[in-house]
């Protein structure tokens, strides 16, 4: 099964998607901090990252791309609950492999994790 | 009493019945306007009809606006149960737009790249970043690249921004739909007009003339879209420029671009509804070259895998690729082959090398200059597709409308009743009176369906076409009955019934790009099948999932008891021989002014309260033998004018009505019963419910009753749900004149089983009940 962080500012969304994730076999790393995050990110190996788009001090696009450019394979899925086209898009050219629009539905979350995963 | 409880928790509602029918009418009639919407865009989607991704978002774009309509109608009738449902609504919007609205690239560095660094096929396009590859991974002696550099699809943006282009062609583009396919000639006019009159923004001119300054030859401009040479070839497509000048590049680079619209560029996006954003254009420049033979190789062949052919002429290669001139060819067996001379003996090499690298058949570009073979373009070489138009060389039978395409083959069954559903025997083609939602349970059985009513828009036809399964409707039964067990083969693609059984060829699977995969998954799949489990807004995962959400939960909401009719100052008595005190109330708009006190039978105009009171007053009901329903008038006199059902609402039968609607609160002395019911031309939307709770009889009397009425109910269709002494009954999606008729039963039955509460023992039971149904089967 695959090690996965979670970084999103509102800890109880974290725990939410860890709950579900674990169930599922998965690891499951919580962050509210983006520095905790990329500190975990170069110290650990991360299969997925799932990122909120806003957080406390910048935006998941940032950290995607710092995690790009720290692990390169590692895959991401961005959360949001205030989607704008833009941002998407922005995040898809960085190398996200997907979308999460909050409120978050478990089946939804479940479907997209096993498919980013799988794809090579 | 459980009334007042029923009633007060209704009432916490700020609007007037009639308010809240009027919104629920609204709410039918969006239903039913986005459905179709739906279904048409689906149509467009799955049928391949050519459309402009444009004109597709704006179809898509408008009723999701109509649906956003339909979510906050509903919300009026219940502002605090459906608040999250617009949440929902626009996340599904989102997931949509991702698959729906592109942007150009971002207009920013680099705007040119050297040919061997032009890997990335979004910035480079295809017929460049494939070249690259090759330099790239393959080394070899049997040709040569020529050099050469890339104006990238990031200039192409910079190019379309800076000279505000973007809007002009998106509102050109957009109003190419099937039926103005014939505007193309014009679109494409204005678009390529427009960027030839353009200029080349400066930092583009910059990074070009870097490059040009130590190139003293003629060049060549070749168009390398994103997407081009990929799944999709795009052959011909677009325009190369030839023997330019480094002097005049603006003008070849600008032509190159403006050929990204030439009308058959055009059509040929539209085709596979390409978004015109997700092909932007770079162009490939190298220098010109002077070639004694130039030409074409193909290293595999449809019909002779093991062939190679190559096609050349003298001189340069675009006559004979633009098909002006035939040119000579040669076929070479790849085990064996004929090499006559060097020049063929390296273009076989190369041909061989290039499909060994690429694991697939090639179509090759390539030039022979001083006995040096350039290569031009490679690209996947895909074979002609099937014909969709099928021979079946049977002898036509009848012609029907297509409802959902497809082929099928199998012998005849006709589906009288639907309680024979499980009858329907494997492989058979189905004849259905109308396409009934419950037929999705045997879909996957069938081998095709033959109907007389029911409409694209249709719950199960969606379902079909999602299947492939061939639907047809024809216009007259009689054609159909009588031929049960008859071979027949469905041509739905033509509209055609065939006599006879035949093998039919696999069904073909067209291939969608997955972007259009996507949009159908939140545009029309439907999720929400069952209403009993996860009926919920959180399992909405499209646009179709709303509206039947919506759907269901509004006849929920009217189909609520209402308090206040009676303080209406419409509510007209009605002049009736059943000892019953009915108040009518007429919600159409077209209500008559009579302000009389008591209103006849004969003025009413709504269809199912007349079909309903014809049940209800039919004349084997004895309504006036002892014990009465109720002899208000004598209670009244007993109870000294103190209680007077009369002047108390709670105590009356109330009748909401329009011309396709009711809604009647009936009280039958001790017992209750709600049933609201919309009968109208649209069969999708009709529908009865009832609600039946009370009795005055032992509580074993109204168990029985409950019992006969599951049992009768049962056997007309209708859906059941019920808890101790409450019953809830309903039948949906039937077209008029069976809706009629099955509430005419219902006041029929009602009427009979008033007091029958009071009679129902064990041993009489089942003759009560065998009784009753014989009598019913006998109303018309």
């Amino acid at each position: 099964m695959a090690n996965i962080l979670v970084l999103d500012d509102v800890e109880d969304a974290g725990i939410l998607i860890k709950r579900i994730l674990t169930r599922k076999g998965h690891e499951v790393f919580n962050f509210t901090l983006e520095e905790e995050a990329l500190e975990w990110v170069k110290q650990n190996s991360i299969d997925l990252a799932i990122l909120d788009i806003k957080l406390k001090k910048s935006s998941g696009i940032e950290v995607l791309k710092s995690i790009k450019e720290i692990s390169p394979t590692t895959k991401a899925i961005m959360l949001t609950g205030y989607p704008t086209l833009e941002t998407a898009q922005q995040a898809i050219q960085l190398g996200a492999n997907e979308y999460l629009v909050k409120p978050i539905d478990k089946h939804e979350l479940e479907e997209k994790v096993a498919k980013v995963l799988s794809q090579k | 009493m459980w009334i007042k409880k029923l009633i007060s928790k209704v009432s916490a509602k700020s609007f007037s019945f009639e308010e809240r029918y009027l919104l629920f009418r609204k709410i039918l009639d969006l239903d039913r306007s986005s459905l179709e919407e739906i279904a048409k865009i689906e149509k467009i989607i799955l049928e391949k009809i050519p459309c402009d991704f444009y004109f597709l978002a704006k179809k898509i774009d408008k009723v999701y606006l109509q649906i956003k309509e339909l979510v906050l109608n509903l919300q009026k009738l219940n502002p605090e149960k459906y608040k999250d449902l617009l949440l929902y609504l626009k996340k599904i919007k989102f997931y949509l737009e991702l698959n729906l609205k592109y942007a150009l690239p971002t207009p920013q560095k680099p705007f040119v790249l050297k040919l061997e660094e032009a890997t990335n096929p979004h910035l480079c396009g295809g017929k460049a970043s494939s070249l690259a590859h090759l330099s790239q991974h393959l080394s070899t002696s049997s040709f040569t690249i020529p050099p050469g550099f890339v104006i990238t699809t990031s200039a192409y943006s910079l190019f379309i921004k800076e000279n505000q282009l973007e809007e002009l062609i998106k509102q050109e583009l957009e109003s190419l739909s099937s039926a103005h396919l014939s505007q193309i000639d014009k679109v494409s006019a204005t678009i390529i007009q427009s960027i030839l009159n353009s200029p080349v923004p400066e930092e583009i001119k910059k990074e070009v003339h870097s490059f040009l300054e130590n190139l003293n030859t003629k060049l060549a401009f070749r168009s390398s879209a994103y997407l081009e040479d990929s799944e999709l070839s795009f052959a011909g497509q677009y325009e190369s420029v030839l023997n330019i000048s480094k002097e005049n590049w603006t003008r070849a680079y600008k032509q190159v671009l403006a050929s990204k619209y030439s009308p058959q560029a055009i059509f040929y996006r539209l085709k596979y509804h390409l978004p015109d954003n997700l092909t932007p254009m770079a162009v490939l420049v190298m220098p010109m070259l002077s070639p004694d033979l130039s030409g074409v190789i193909y290293t595999s062949l449809p019909q002779r895998k093991n062939c190679l052919a190559i096609y050349y002429n003298k001189g340069l290669g675009e006559s004979l690729v633009g098909g002006k001139v035939k040119g000579d060819h040669l076929y070479l067996d790849k085990n064996n082959p004929q090499l006559s001379s060097s020049w063929i003996a390296k273009l076989f090499q190369m041909g061989i090398e290039l499909e060994n690298f690429s694991q697939q058949p090639l179509d090759i570009e390539w030039v022979l200059e001083k006995n040096k073979v350039f290569l031009l373009q490679a690209r996947p070489f895909k074979f002609k597709e099937e014909d969709k138009k099928y021979n079946l060389n049977l002898p036509l039978w009848l012609k029907g409308e297509s409802i959902s395409p497809g082929l099928g083959t199998g012998k005849l069954f006709i589906l009288k009743d639907l309680q024979k559903i499980k009858e329907v025997p494997l492989k058979s083609i189905l004849f259905t009176p109308y396409l009934y939602p419950e037929l999705t349970l045997v879909l996957d059985k069938v081998e095709g369906i033959i109907t007389l009513e029911g409409s694209a828009a249709s719950h199960l036809s969606h379902i079909a076409r999602e299947m492939q399964k061939p639907i047809l409707r024809v216009a007259h039964k009689e054609e159909i009955l009588g031929h049960a067990g008859k071979d027949l083969t469905l041509d739905a693609y033509e509209g055609k019934i065939y006599s006879g059984k035949t093998v039919l060829p696999k069904s073909p699977r067209t291939t969608s790009l997955p972007t259009l995969n996507k949009l159908l998954k939140h545009l029309s799949n439907l999720n929400l099948i069952s209403t009993q489990e996860g009926f919920t807004p959180q399992n909405c995962q499209s646009l179709h999932d709303i509206i039947r959400f919506c759907h269901e939960m509004a006849v929920k909401e009217i189909f609520t008891p209402e308090k206040k009719f009676s303080a209406s100052s419409k509510a007209q008595k009605l002049s009736t021989e059943l000892p019953l005190t009915i108040y009518l109330i007429d919600l159409s708009k077209t209500a008559t002014s009579n302000k009389e006190k008591e209103v006849k039978l004969s003025q009413i105009n709504s269809l199912p309260f007349q079909v309903f009171y014809q049940g209800l007053s039919h004349p084997s009901i004895p309504w006036d033998k002892i014990p009465p329903a109720f002899d208000w008038d004598k209670f009244d006199q007993m109870s000294a004018g103190i209680f007077n059902p009369q002047k108390d609402p709670e105590l009356n039968s109330f009748a909401l009505i329009d011309q396709d609607y009711l809604h009647f609160l009936l009280r039958f002395g001790y017992h209750f019963v709600l049933v609201d019911s919309l009968i109208g031309e649209v069969a999708e939307q009709n529908y009865i419910q009832i609600s039946f709770k009370g009795g005055g009889g032992l509580e074993s009397g109204r168990l029985l009753r409950l019992k006969l009425l599951k049992f009768l109910l049962k056997n007309l269709h209708f859906q059941l749900e019920s808890q101790g002494d409450f019953l809830k009954a309903e039948l949906k999606k039937r077209p008029r004149a069976e809706m009629s008729l099955n509430l005419k039963k219902l006041g029929f039955l009602l009427g009979k089983t008033r007091l029958l509460d009071m009679y129902l023992t064990h041993t009489n039971y089942k003759q009560y009940r065998d009784k009753l149904k014989d009598e019913l089967e006998k109303i018309t």
